[in-house]
């Protein structure tokens, strides 16, 4: 039997939930008339204003009347920074980034600033995003006081404002990098690698040895996706090639295959021995930019390498050394290594 | 004690079960809800994507493949060829895995992409039926095909791990479409964990009543036709209420088989797809997490609310109740695999939180449910309840999974915004209003079928009809 108090809670239960249920209705309906609208007053100064917003921004032109008093009309503010963003995302020139700073310190300073302190995460990540992307410099103090007073819930937040305090103040960005507040990876330091100034690229590559492990790691990785051309950095790659701990020669001998050039075989022959299948398949990788005839029979061993990844690697390697694609139907026709034979046959495209 | 007091204890003892399970039901909701919605609010005005093309490529150095399994997918198979090839993402291959199709699969990709057989070895690291031809595109260099003979899903997917080349794969049904930015989302946990989540998996939407051109969802309404509205509301629901809590405690055992990534290696540690079960997308996860908690590994599998993939769902109730019933199956055929593992304090959290969980509310819910009703009506009848009591507990019923149902859809507007029509968020709140009368009990009945087909050994798949979502 149900009995009745249980029947009244039930029904005081119907009430409440009934009255959440009209409530987010009713939320939902007005909050989507406010974006409507909102999106219209946008969509309606992106319009009227958009090729004035182009002469002041593209062209240069001294365009005084976009920063008249309609600036401070409703979502005047919002719209013009979505065009910002826009123009930032799309052209991106240092005299346009130049325009977009001039224009938001004079008329747009405290909007940015509020972004930075508002309470809604997404809303201070965006303003990190602003301050970085349309180097709003001065914010640069605001950056600095929200590290200093640790005023950042996320790892995502504290990333960002590294990013920022990298350009302005030196000093207190290398001790957050050496000593930072969150454990730093692999992935951390490696979004911050990638929008750093090639000054504190030096100074990492010189002081290799003192960085944290993570930080090794990364820079190397980093250093593969850049083209740098400099000899230096070759032989900063081939010094690493003895070193100690086998993630890092598995990182120079990738990068070096970026580079495109070795300078001399020798250092490379002890991995076709190696221990660790990653090296030899880099190893396979990297020989086609070495001399030919020094290639060759080191990639033929390694065809019938036992793993199969570096079988295949080699065998793809030696078909685009001068000669290879002949040593290659040769492995294919013998009899003695099926899988060799095999791997060989594909690559020749004759299976 | 003669039978009457039998029954009337019964009775009792029942009534009191289901009010226990009743409360159970919505504390966990509601606790899950509130997780939901402190992880959905805190990106709320976030603007998403502002990273340039050149940072991307390098912080997104992990390239993925995406292996596409395709039986009798000729009218979806082009289109969602066509939407992977407009990803954002650094470097990716398509592999599209034609199982034995008895359609034109084979020839529509074949034409489409003007494909030409070569000849490659394949490393078999998982055990699969046999690959009978392997092409690839002569004009799209990173698209390739594998015709192979029928073995199931799960023996296509483990036919692409194998050709794949790359240290991650991403699944995607045959008929689903991504949003162009939809793998970097997914693929963003693993690479901000620096490796420690080793799946993700995104949010399933329904795609009936889209515009999709050339493989892209152009704009989305809300459909008229009610059973598919009722499973919009359901996935909104499911994907935005359950999976976001059970994912902050790693707690996940479901990421949807429309839409997942996985780190390849960790898959085949654990043995790849299970060829032998129903559902091997949760299966997978199970197993996954069984490895992990084995070798005592500090790994995690995410779900990300955002990343959007977009799926046909069934039109018509026979082919709803196809889909229930084989999903209850592979429920229960996975819970049954690893029934070692409930309330066993060895497998930690997964042992004493998520499997309880899936055994008691997604697998004997609709049990609990049925005879919920049933109870009702005895009582009822018996005259031990009065008509008032049924109508209040009804509405209670009503209104909570309508709360529910309306919590889901304001977090989904905060998120991802998929129906900005104000007519759309009318239609899907009245909606919500009727799934207590006649969508709800529908589709109890079809998962105690899939029940009663687990437990009688039957197999079968069924078949269900796809329409295409191209207009």
């Amino acid at each position: 039997m149900i009995e009745n108090t249980t029947l009244y809670y039930a029904l005081f239960a119907i009430a409440i939930l009934f009255l959440a249920i009209i409530s987010i209705f009713i939320y939902l309906v007005i909050n989507r008339v406010y974006q409507m609208k909102r999106e219209q007053a946008i969509c309606q100064y992106i319009e009227e204003q958009e090729d004035a917003w182009y002469r002041y921004l593209v062209l240069g032109e001294n365009l005084s009347y976009l920063s008249g008093s309609r600036v401070q009309e409703p979502y005047v503010k919002e719209a013009i920074d979505r065009i910002f963003v826009t123009y930032a995302m799309m052209i991106n020139n240092t005299a346009i980034i130049e325009r977009i700073s001039a224009f938001a310190r004079l008329n747009a300073h405290s909007y940015y600033q509020n972004m930075l302190y508002h309470r809604n995460w997404g809303v201070r990540m965006n303003g990190l995003d602003r301050t970085l992307d349309f180097h709003l410099d001065f914010l640069a103090p605001d950056i600095e006081k929200i590290l200093k007073q640790k005023k950042y819930s996320s790892m995502e937040e504290y990333l960002m404002l590294l990013r920022i305090i990298a350009i302005y103040n030196e000093s207190l960005f290398l001790a957050h990098f050496y000593k930072p507040d969150y454990p730093f990876k692999e992935f951390e330091y490696k979004s911050l690698l990638s929008r750093l100034e090639e000054h504190y690229i030096e100074h990492f590559v010189e002081n290799f040895d003192q960085l944290p492990p993570f930080l090794r790691i990364s820079l190397l990785d980093f250093l593969s996706f850049q083209t740098r051309v400099e000899i230096k950095y070759l032989h900063f790659y081939e010094s690493l090639l003895d070193h100690f701990e086998p993630e890092i020669r598995v990182r120079a001998l990738k990068v070096i295959g970026q580079f495109g050039m070795i300078t001399s075989i020798d250092l490379y022959k002890p991995f076709v021995h190696s221990e660790s299948w990653e090296e030899r398949f880099m190893l396979a990788k990297l020989l086609v930019h070495a001399d030919d005839v020094e290639a060759r029979p080191l990639l033929e061993q390694m065809v019938l390498d036992e793993s199969w990844w570096v079988r295949k690697q080699a065998a793809v390697s030696l078909n685009s050394v001068r000669y290879g694609a002949k040593v290659l139907l040769q492995i294919a026709e013998q009899q003695e290594d099926p899988y060799a034979a095999e791997m060989a046959k594909e690559i020749l495209g004759v299976g | 004690m003669n039978i009457s007091t039998i029954f009337w204890w019964i009775h009792e003892f029942f009534g009191y079960f289901i009010m226990f399970y009743m409360v159970l039901i919505i504390g966990i909701y509601s606790s899950m809800l509130i997780f939901a919605y402190f992880h959905i609010k805190k990106g709320v005005r976030l603007d998403r994507f502002s990273e340039n093309d050149e940072n991307l490529k390098m912080i997104y150095s992990k390239p993925v493949s995406v292996i596409v399994p395709a039986y009798n997918e000729e009218l979806g198979i082009i289109n969602t060829v066509h939407s992977l090839l407009t990803l954002q993402y650094p470097q990716f291959e398509i592999i599209v895995v034609n199982d034995g199709s008895k359609d034109q699969t084979l020839q529509r990709v074949i034409e489409e992409f003007q494909m030409e057989k070569v000849s490659r070895t394949v490393k078999r690291e998982l055990p699969t039926k046999e690959i009978i031809g392997i092409y690839e595109s002569t004009v799209h260099p990173n698209i390739t095909l594998i015709d192979k003979a029928n073995g199931g899903k799960a023996d296509a997917l483990n036919v692409g791990i194998n050709v794949s080349k790359y240290p991650y794969f991403c699944s995607i049904d045959g008929d689903s479409i991504l949003a162009n930015t939809s793998l970097l989302r997914v693929m963003q946990p693993i690479v901000t964990s620096n490796d420690r989540v080793i799946a993700a998996g995104g949010s399933v939407r329904i795609a009936n009543g889209a515009d999709v051109q050339l493989g892209t969802v152009v704009s989305s309404v809300i459909p008229n036709n009610p059973v598919v509205i009722m499973q919009i509301i359901e996935y909104l629901r499911a994907f935005y209420m359950g999976r976001i809590a059970l994912s902050k405690f790693n707690l996940v055992l479901i990421i949807s088989g429309a839409f997942s990534v996985f780190s390849k290696k960790w898959v085949i540690k654990a043995g790849g797809y299970s060829v032998n079960t129903i559902g091997e997308d949760m299966e997978l996860v199970v197993k996954l997490h069984h490895y992990i908690l084995k070798h005592k590994l500090n790994k995690r599998i995410e779900f990300v609310p955002d990343p959007v993939c977009w799926t046909e769902a069934p039109d018509n109730l026979r082919d709803l109740q196809t889909q229930r019933r084989r999903w209850h199956q592979g429920l229960l055929g996975s819970l049954m695999i690893h029934k070692s593992l409930t309330f066993n304090p060895r497998y930690k959290r997964i042992g004493m939180i998520s499997m309880p969980y899936f055994w008691i509310i997604e697998f004997f819910g609709p049990i609990i449910e049925f005879s919920g009703y049933i109870y009702l009506i005895i009582s009822f009848m018996v005259g031990n309840i009065y008509l008032d009591s049924v109508i209040i507990l009804t509405t209670l019923f009503l209104v909570y999974g309508s709360f529910l149902s309306m919590f889901a859809i304001l977090l989904e507007t905060w998120s991802i915004n998929t129906y900005p029509r104000i007519r759309d968020i009318c239609k899907l709140m009245l909606f919500s209003l009727t799934e207590t009368f006649w969508f709800r009990p529908l589709t109890i009945l079809y998962r105690l079928q899939g029940i009663i087909y687990y437990i009688r050994g039957r197999e079968d798949w069924g078949q269900l009809q796809r329409r295409g979502l191209s207009k």
